[in-house]
């Protein structure tokens, strides 16, 4: 369990050590508002780094950090399904707000090696092809979009996270993977233009706890403008 | 080996016979707790989260009962591959007797403090397809160690070998050069000492190495990941289900967690019975 630990901050992971030790002591309150945010928002986010402690991770890891008591202010989640998790923890406050969408593109490694045409060819066995695992949003979008196109596909293997897919796409390890558009952008992997991938995954955002207040206001601002389509994200 | 029996004592048959009681003072007692509970707690944490109604159901789970065997297959696979590459290692680090050596025992050590996620990258520069070596490895014999099960062995011996090493090399090292020498003397040649005298008389380090390298490889995650990927049935280990599970069903993860513990467990107090206590 190991890993369970290690996604957990190491702040979180501090105050567990105190509590064994049995010297409980505030030591939450001189720290900046922290935002719970999920992964493909983190370029988009990178200005706010300074001022906030923002978390960036899968949403379901977020969600289960909401579930195990982390203080946040706001937490932002990569689609739907995963809003609805994090509202049954009952510390979402309000409504949730769809701040972007996001959509998948069909990424290949530099050169495109195994020349990659259309999404039928995630089904070819001789190509190393990268997709995210069924559980996670990227995955279940990826899912949608592969049965609606009647692919089988034959992936080499189903990562936990959309980072580890590009990285690998990236260093030419895969040929071909579904990734969001926005990862793909923000390292600039080169794209096979596929007309049937056009399912959105909504973006959401939500107050924690208490209604977005202080210096937590411009970031809310930020987050539901339009500032996020300059990062490739699609409006809401 | 027909040697005259003055020259070739076995050192580790001369031992105090009786155990002197021990005294347990608070100062030493106190940490101690403080250190064990810093283990024990978390391990409580899991256990009071597990739902041990539901816990056969979850476990018999194709994903998970498919994760278990690919685990085993990996960890032991790896143990194994820890002995052979790491016992002349250790032996070689313990009595080569040369200033390059501490730099060979720092690089040993290297994958100990590396993130197992780094690792795993190195791996991929080393040995992808396009890596330093792997590029020659899938040119010209067509073989790609990414996305397959010898990939995810060769994460796992990657962090777990320093282990092995350590445990083993410190043993050889503590042991002296004595009964080695006696053996000299009695004209076993040096293959000959390694296996009959070195060997034996190390065998509780080494079945120590072997526990240790195996229960790393076991809970390896960072480096597979990276580098050998993540399908069911191929390389998706364990821990690799159980994070996949805390992305989904959390009661999942915790009842995989609880497996990986309870297997390890196992062996871990069934080897020390064996082979550990004196």
């Amino acid at each position: 369990m190991v890993q369970v630990v290690a996604s957990l901050r190491p702040a979180v992971v501090f105050v567990s050590a105190v509590l064994v030790v049995g010297t409980l002591t505030a030591c939450s309150s001189r720290r900046p508002p922290t935002v719970l945010a999920a992964s493909s928002l983190a370029v988009a986010l990178d200005t706010f780094a300074d001022e906030f402690d923002i978390t960036f991770a899968g949403s379901p890891s977020l969600i289960a950090q909401l579930d195990a008591g982390v203080q946040a202010a706001v937490l932002v989640v990569a689609d739907a399904e995963s809003m609805t998790k994090a509202v049954a923890t009952r510390r979402v406050h309000g409504e949730p707000v769809v701040i972007a969408t996001n959509r998948l593109a069909l990424a290949v490694s530099d050169g495109n090696p195994g020349s990659v045409t259309s999404l039928a060819d995630l089904a070819r066995s001789d190509l190393l092809v990268g997709l995210c695992a069924p559980e996670v949003p990227c995955g279940r979008l990826a899912t949608e979009e592969l049965a609606e196109a009647d692919v089988i596909a034959a992936p080499d293997t189903e990562d936990s996270s959309v980072r580890s897919l590009v990285e690998k796409l990236r260093l030419g390890e895969l040929d071909v993977g579904l990734v969001y558009r926005t990862d793909a952008d923000a390292v600039q992997l080169e794209v096979i233009d596929e007309p049937a991938l056009d399912r959105r995954t909504e973006i959401l955002a939500a107050a924690i706890d208490a209604e977005v207040s202080g210096p937590v206001t411009e970031l809310w601002d930020y987050l539901t403008s339009t500032a996020l389509t300059e990062h490739g994200f699609g409006p809401p | 080996m027909g040697l005259p029996h003055v020259h070739c004592v076995n050192r580790a048959r001369i031992r105090p016979a009786v155990r002197p009681a021990v005294r347990l003072p608070a100062a030493i007692i106190v940490p101690a707790a403080v250190g064990l509970a810093t283990i024990v707690v978390p391990v409580m944490g899991l256990l009071q989260r597990a739902a041990w109604s539901s816990m056969i159901d979850i476990l018999s789970d194709t994903g998970v009962v498919d994760a278990l065997g690919v685990s085993l297959i990996v960890s032991v696979t790896a143990a194994a591959l820890c002995v052979v590459l790491g016992l002349p290692l250790a032996w070689t680090l313990a009595r080569v007797d040369a200033r390059l050596m501490s730099i060979v025992r720092a690089i040993v050590m290297l994958p100990m403090v590396l993130p197992p996620v780094v690792g795993g990258t190195a791996l991929l520069f080393a040995l992808g397809r396009r890596g330093l070596l792997g590029q020659w490895l899938y040119n010209w014999f067509g073989i790609t160690l990414p996305f397959t099960t010898a990939g995810a062995v060769l994460a796992a011996v990657f962090v777990a070998l320093p282990f092995f090493v350590t445990t083993v090399e410190s043993a050889i090292r503590a042991a002296g050069t004595d009964s080695d020498e006696a053996a000299a003397t009695c004209g076993a040649g040096p293959v000959e000492t390694f296996v009959r005298v070195t060997l034996p008389a190390n065998r509780g380090a080494i079945a120590a190495g072997i526990t240790l390298a195996w229960a790393r490889a076991l809970g390896e995650f960072g480096a597979t990941v990276t580098f050998a990927g993540n399908l069911a049935g191929r390389t998706r280990t364990l821990p690799l289900q159980t994070f996949l599970a805390l992305e989904s069903d959390p009661e999942a993860a915790v009842a995989i967690g609880v497996l990986l513990l309870a297997v390890s467990f196992a062996v871990l107090v069934t080897l020390r019975g064996r082979w550990l206590t004196r």
